[in-house]
């Protein structure tokens, strides 16, 4: 059976496997790295669980061939955190509003506002709730991921202003 | 949920991606896939060859070319609503992608891929029609690439179905670039945001002195197969003031349209909604000529 | 589910050859567009194919079918047929009412109403019933076409064979069955031909609705991908 080689950059790791045509890229994911934190939740691009950045932008996992990956550099959830476990800024958040419960739709959502937190360091709430329109969540209602989102572009933009500071005395 | 096997193909140029597609049995293109890869996943399409078209950089270009605005196939449909080129010739297009799905459906759905999906609900092929859109297809046939035009008028053949015979790839669509601070609005209706437009009507307008109407382009979508250009109307309107008569000239020709019902939403209520859009986006269209000082 | 579609289409032709060629289902099932023939079965039914272009999607149907009822003194048949998509995707059973009268000028008006029931995922893009319809009115006018060239064909060639006694150079039985009707051993025509041997069949090129008359039509295939997409719009 004919099979394609991937070689891809996934959270700053080069990795290079053999994949069947067909093989989707959450699959491949999922099952070839072992990075099982982009979920399935519908197949069919609707749902949002499965969104990771590919080359910085946001995309369906359940959508993406493995094989178009080929050459490109990719970010999953588990690269969110920093090596020793630390959270990032927006996973905090989520832990301090409660953003997740089951955390199905997590990985997806934390994408999402990665993203949007790369367009803008001031989202309003509108955009915010415009942002995650393509990402469903049956546990928390929402609310508490936007303040989440609000509270982290928040505390991003504090570090970034005592940063220059830090800067300037050493 | 998993597709069923096919031969993966990745062309990076025109030429080659042409050629496989005219001399592979049983193949298809994927585009941004956002479309095709549901019906694969569902195997409601099988395919025995795929031929990625996202390495065929060539397509994917956005340029100005002989007063036409040219946007490549594979054009993403965020980096056309992104486009500052897209933003001064035609405003309609980044407002009309804000009510396009999702940012990650647009970060990997292309222009093309739209148009040949042919949804009738779709904004795109809507706005497409709206500025008179000509369509490039290219085919493979006798060792050569072969290239012809195709008016957007011409593309919907039925449900679904555009203008491609088999073998057929779409390259390009050219746009007409309306003049600088004519009036433009894409209004639409659907129960949640990023949702399928139940209707939704696309407005362009230039004024004369006298602030009539002078050139209109009126399209509406979500009522036929295809977008529906709504040409007599667009005959009745110029030279008249933007007034209540001529809105109901409009409204009443929408509302008169043959729309079918459908499991979700009635002839009745379609019919209404087409009549109320149009109003509002030709009064939002006019409120957006730029007033020459 | 299930619709009834009622469609009906013009012939340029007198109905008793309209009769005699729709009912002799060796010679008229090939003028369907998509349609394909095969072998006739001991019970008189005759197994067969379907191929249609629905947008994106191709379907192929493989079934049966045969003449339930033939009334040749009202000229009304009822074709029952049945099949399943060769992919899995579901299946389709119809009736098919078919009422020739005559519409004046020489010209014969078929009259058809098909009760459809779809099944499995086939059945989803029947939910917009004006789609099928619309479709199924698109296929009829490809049939009523082709039928007419093989009447014209048919007229043609028995005109080219004068001398030939017409009722017994041509099968006018209303079994669906080869002919084998013996011709009077002093009947003036060539003794291996009962009747003229159905068309070879044309290439069955998956009816692509691309290929006929622009008409507007609604939607399920939509309604399919409206709900698989959850209303949102993948592109």
């Amino acid at each position: 059976m004919e099979t394609r080689t991937v070689r891809v950059v996934v959270n700053g790791t080069a990795y290079e496997h053999e994949v069947e045509p067909r093989r989707m890229l959450g699959d491949f994911l999922r099952h070839d790295l072992n990075l099982t934190g982009t979920h399935y939740g519908c197949e069919h691009g609707v749902c949002g669980a499965c969104t990771v950045l590919i080359d910085g932008r946001t995309a369906r996992a359940c959508l993406t061939l493995a094989a178009q990956v080929n050459g490109h550099s990719l970010t999953t959830v588990e690269g969110l955190a920093q090596a020793d476990g630390t959270l990032n800024a927006l996973q905090q958040a989520f832990t301090e509003t409660h953003a997740l419960q089951c955390g199905f739709c997590t990985p997806g959502m934390l994408m999402t506002l990665t993203e949007l937190l790369n367009e803008t360091d001031s989202p309003t709430e509108a955009e915010i709730r415009e942002a995650i329109t393509g990402n469903l969540c049956r546990c928390t209602g929402y609310q508490p991921i936007v303040a989440a989102a609000l509270l982290a572009a928040q505390r991003i933009r504090d570090q970034r202003a005592a940063a220059p500071a830090a800067q300037a005395t050493e | 949920m998993k597709p069923s096997e096919f031969q993966y193909h990745a062309p990076t140029t025109v030429d080659e991606a042409a050629q496989l597609l005219g001399t592979l049995e049983d193949a298809r293109v994927l585009a941004g896939g956002q479309s095709l890869m549901p019906m694969m996943n569902f195997r409601y399409l099988m395919t025995s060859h795929l031929i990625d078209l996202n390495g065929v950089e060539a397509l994917t270009r956005i340029e100005e070319r002989n007063g036409r605005l040219h946007i490549g196939a594979m054009a993403r449909q965020r980096d056309i609503e992104l486009s500052p080129l897209v933003m001064k010739r035609a405003p309609l297009i980044r407002e009309a992608y804000q009510l396009v799905s999702h940012k990650q459906i647009r970060n990997r759905g292309t222009l093309g891929g739209s148009l040949c999906q042919l949804d009738p609900s779709s904004e795109q092929p809507c706005f497409t029609a709206a500025l008179d859109g000509v369509l490039t297809i290219v085919r493979y046939e006798d060792g050569a690439v072969a290239t012809r035009e195709l008016p957007m008028s011409d593309w919907a053949l039925m449900y679904m179905t555009p203008a491609l015979e088999e073998g057929d790839l779409l390259a390009g669509i050219s746009l007409d670039i309306w003049p600088e601070g004519h009036g433009y609005a894409f209004e639409e209706f659907a129960r949640r945001h990023g949702d399928y437009a139940i209707v939704g009507v696309a407005a362009l307008c230039t004024v004369d002195a006298q602030q009539r109407l002078d050139r209109v382009s009126l399209t509406i979508c979500g009522v036929a197969p295809g977008p529906v250009r709504m040409h007599e109307v667009e005959t009745a309107l110029r030279g008249r003031p933007m007034d209540e008569d001529a809105l109901r000239i409009a409204s009443d020709a929408a509302r008169a349209l043959d729309v079918m019902t459908d499991a979700h939403v009635s002839t009745d209520y379609r019919q209404h909604l087409a009549g109320v859009l149009t109003e509002r986006a030709l009064k939002t269209a006019f409120s957006r000529v730029a007033t020459q000082s | 589910m299930a619709i009834t579609i009622r469609s009906s289409f013009i012939v340029d032709a007198p109905p008793s050859d309209v009769w005699k060629t729709m009912i002799d289902i060796e010679r008229s099932a090939p003028c369907f567009p998509g349609a394909e023939l095969k072998e006739q079965q001991p019970d008189g039914s005759y197994k067969g194919g379907f191929t249609v272009k629905l947008g994106p999607l191709t379907l192929k149907f493989a079934g049966k079918f045969k003449i339930a009822e033939q009334n040749d003194a009202n000229r009304t048949v009822v074709v029952s047929a049945s099949g399943t998509d060769t992919k899995g995707r579901g299946g389709a059973d119809a009736q098919i009412n078919a009422a020739v009268t005559d519409a004046g000028d020489g010209k014969t008006k078929v009259d058809v109403v098909s009760d459809v029931n779809l099944s499995g995922t086939v059945a989803q893009y029947g939910r917009g019933a004006g789609m099928i319809e619309a479709l199924s009115q698109q296929l009829l006018n490809q049939f009523a076409k082709n039928l007419t060239a093989l009447i014209e064909a048919d007229a043609a060639h028995a005109a080219a064979q004068a001398p030939a006694t017409p009722a017994a150079a041509l099968n006018t039985a209303g079994e669906p069955e080869a002919s084998n009707v013996s011709a009077e051993p002093a009947a003036p025509r060539p003794a291996t031909e009962a009747r003229r041997p159905p068309p070879a069949p044309a290439p069955v090129v998956p009816l692509d609705a691309g290929a006929l008359m622009r008409k507007a039509m609604w939607q399920s295939i939509r309604n399919y991908f409206a709900r698989l997409f959850g209303r949102k719009q993948p592109h």
